[in-house]
């Protein structure tokens, strides 16, 4: 038997702990998923339910639209899931595209505020005279509570889903302009503001290039919370009747429709109530997430 | 003390007529015509015309607001469309149990998130923080009217403990007034306690780092008397300020939950106003609750000193 010089390596040393263990492997999924588990739970379930939108009609729902006398106020079964409302309408299929009112609303004053509170921002954080102008009117705006000036601003026209959206976009503009206007201005003292200007750069270049990428975390973690906000706004003018109109299913609408019976029949308002409450949960934990996420001086060290 | 008073309540008349401006013009950037909207979808030309003619809708749009500001200082905020009565009596008449739910509310929610913002704060990082903080992300998400239904099944309907819904009248019976307020308070609470529970939580947090608290430990005093004595105290003033501004929360809450539990308050006659398509109503309410939201505010920003004996004036 020969010995080979490993062998004696071996033997002649005692057996060591391993100072250097393999890494654990973690996918780099994981680690988004642990360290930033509010983005990642909120932006699942709400791709989820963007699809659940989306996909509406082939999720085993009918015409969410279609009466049908035989069928009225039929607690839930095999047949109509969540029960059928007072003309006989399939309340699972209403709630499911009920989604598409909340989501379009949500989704366009959270995109609509975004724009137009950033530009109003940049103008009052850059023009004087524009400032002064713009603030005041923001001033005015925030003294009205929120829900009663979209109740005022839907009762001017038509009950629709664009009067909504834009009643709505209204009263969310001046809490994005003030904070954008605040992030501008301290921005504006930086020194290398003051570079650029001084070597005769034109403000709107200044803006784009210097400005803006500075202010997009605050803006995103705002209209993320624009977004839930609207979707809540959404949901309580429809349910006092000066929303979406009736033909189109909304969450709001639907439990005011359920309102007459509820107490006999709580599912008319549970389940709307349910998907309404779990989205717009979902939005905030998203909004918290970023928050996190993005804010330095919450940073969290891995 | 007087002159700042008085600076005060100078700087709030931009404002306010900003305010006004606001609640006048809206009528006028609407596409269509002002009559006609006022007059309503019934409304023939005729009709349309006698509005035009009464309320001076044919003068230049500057001389009108001065004459519908000149109304306003005489307390005269518009007429109803629907039935011809003043909206300022309108609302006046039903001031009282807007009020009541507004104030119940208030109580409710103070009594409640301060403690618990100072736990979260006492606690800052724990379970204890964690499970408060999930229950405001909550109570952010749930909109006013589904927390109402989800506690008239609970405490009315399973639990018969207080009324389903109904107001019931102070002079009438009092103990019945208050009890059936309970359950729209508690609805109403919901939201504005998350509010306050995070804003006081997050003042606290910032105040126990500072070198008094750190003082007052040394020298051995109790941890629930820094907290409720030396933190708090210094905390009043955002605590108060949040208070103030989430009152606007409330004013919009409360329309929506008296129609959940049939309260006759202004909530209920904006919804009414909405089904009749009354617009002088709806904008007379739009004024005064607005009005009593800056002058709230105000008597907030004019009671800091009270809070805080460093605050001056």
């Amino acid at each position: 038997m020969t010995r080979q010089p490993k062998d004696i390596a071996v033997q002649a040393a005692p057996h060591m702990p391993e100072l250097f263990p393999p890494q654990r492997q973690r996918s780099k999924l994981a680690l988004f998923i642990r360290r930033y588990p509010g983005i990642a739970v909120g932006g699942v379930a709400l791709v989820a339910i963007v699809f659940m939108a989306a996909f509406a009609p082939v999720l085993g729902t009918s015409d969410p639209t279609h009466l049908s006398a035989l069928n009225r106020n039929k607690p839930p079964s095999a047949e109509h899931w969540f029960g059928t409302d007072s003309l006989g309408r399939d309340v699972y299929s209403r709630v499911i595209y009920g989604a598409r009112v909340s989501l379009t609303v949500g989704f366009t004053v959270a995109f609509l505020s975004a724009v137009i509170g950033l530009l109003f921002g940049m103008c009052a954080g850059f023009i004087k005279w524009a400032d002064e102008i713009l603030m005041r009117v923001m001033d005015g705006v925030m003294t009205i509570p929120s829900i009663l000036l979209a109740i005022a601003l839907v009762a001017l026209t038509k009950p629709s889903v664009t009067s909504v959206i834009i009643a709505i976009t209204i009263v969310e503009i001046p809490r994005v302009a003030r904070l954008m206007r605040s992030a501008v201005l301290s921005i504006r003292g930086q020194a290398y503001i003051e570079a650029a200007t001084l070597s005769g750069t034109p403000v709107p270049v200044i803006l784009l290039r210097h400005v803006l990428p500075n202010i997009v975390s605050p803006l995103m973690v705002q209209v993320t919370y624009v977004c839930a906000h609207a979707m809540l706004a959404e949901a309580g003018l429809s349910f006092i009747g000066a929303g979406a109109p009736p033909s189109v299913p909304s969450w709001g609408g639907i439990m005011a429709e359920g309102r007459m019976l509820w107490q006999i029949k709580p599912y008319l308002v549970f389940f709307p109530a349910l998907f309404l409450s779990i989205t717009v949960l979902m939005v905030n934990i998203l909004g918290d997430g970023l928050r996190d996420a993005l804010d330095p001086r919450t940073q969290v060290k891995d | 003390m007087p002159r700042y008073i008085l600076r005060r309540l100078i700087a709030t008349i931009p404002i306010l007529l900003m305010l006004t401006f606001l609640v006048f013009g809206m009528l006028y950037v609407a596409p269509g015509d002002p009559a006609a909207l006022i007059a309503g979808d019934t409304a023939t030309p005729a009709d349309i015309e006698a509005i035009r003619e009464r309320m001076g809708l044919h003068r230049p749009f500057l001389e009108q607001f001065f004459a519908w500001i000149g109304g306003i200082l005489q307390g005269d905020i518009g007429t109803s469309v629907y039935s011809g009565t003043p909206v300022a009596e309108m609302i006046s008449q039903r001031a009282l149990p807007t009020a009541s739910l507004m104030g119940m509310t208030i109580l409710i929610s103070v009594v409640v998130s301060v403690p618990l913002g100072v736990m979260a704060a006492a606690f800052k990082g724990d379970t204890a923080d964690r499970i408060i903080m999930v229950i405001s992300v909550i109570g952010f998400s749930v909109p006013v009217f589904i927390v109402g239904y989800v506690l008239a099944y609970g405490l009315a309907i399973k639990l018969p403990i207080f009324p389903v819904q109904g107001y019931v009248s102070p002079d009438q019976d009092f103990g019945g007034f208050l009890r059936s307020l309970v359950l729209p308070s508690m609805a109403l609470s919901f939201s504005y306690i998350a509010l306050i529970t995070r804003v006081t939580r997050s003042t606290l947090v910032e105040i126990l780092s500072q070198d008094y608290v750190r003082t007052a430990r040394a020298k051995g005093v109790s941890r629930g008397r820094i907290l409720f004595w030396h933190a708090l105290r210094n905390a009043a003033v955002q605590i108060s300020t949040v208070i103030g501004v989430g009152i606007a929360v409330l004013l919009g809450g409360s329309v929506i939950i008296e129609t959940v539990f049939s309260i006759p308050g202004i909530g209920s006659l904006v919804v009414s106003a909405i089904v009749a398509r009354d617009f002088p109503v709806i904008q007379g309410v739009l004024l005064v609750v607005s009005l009593v939201y800056v002058l709230v505010n105000l008597l907030i920003d004019l009671l800091y000193p009270v809070f805080d004996p460093r605050i001056s004036y």
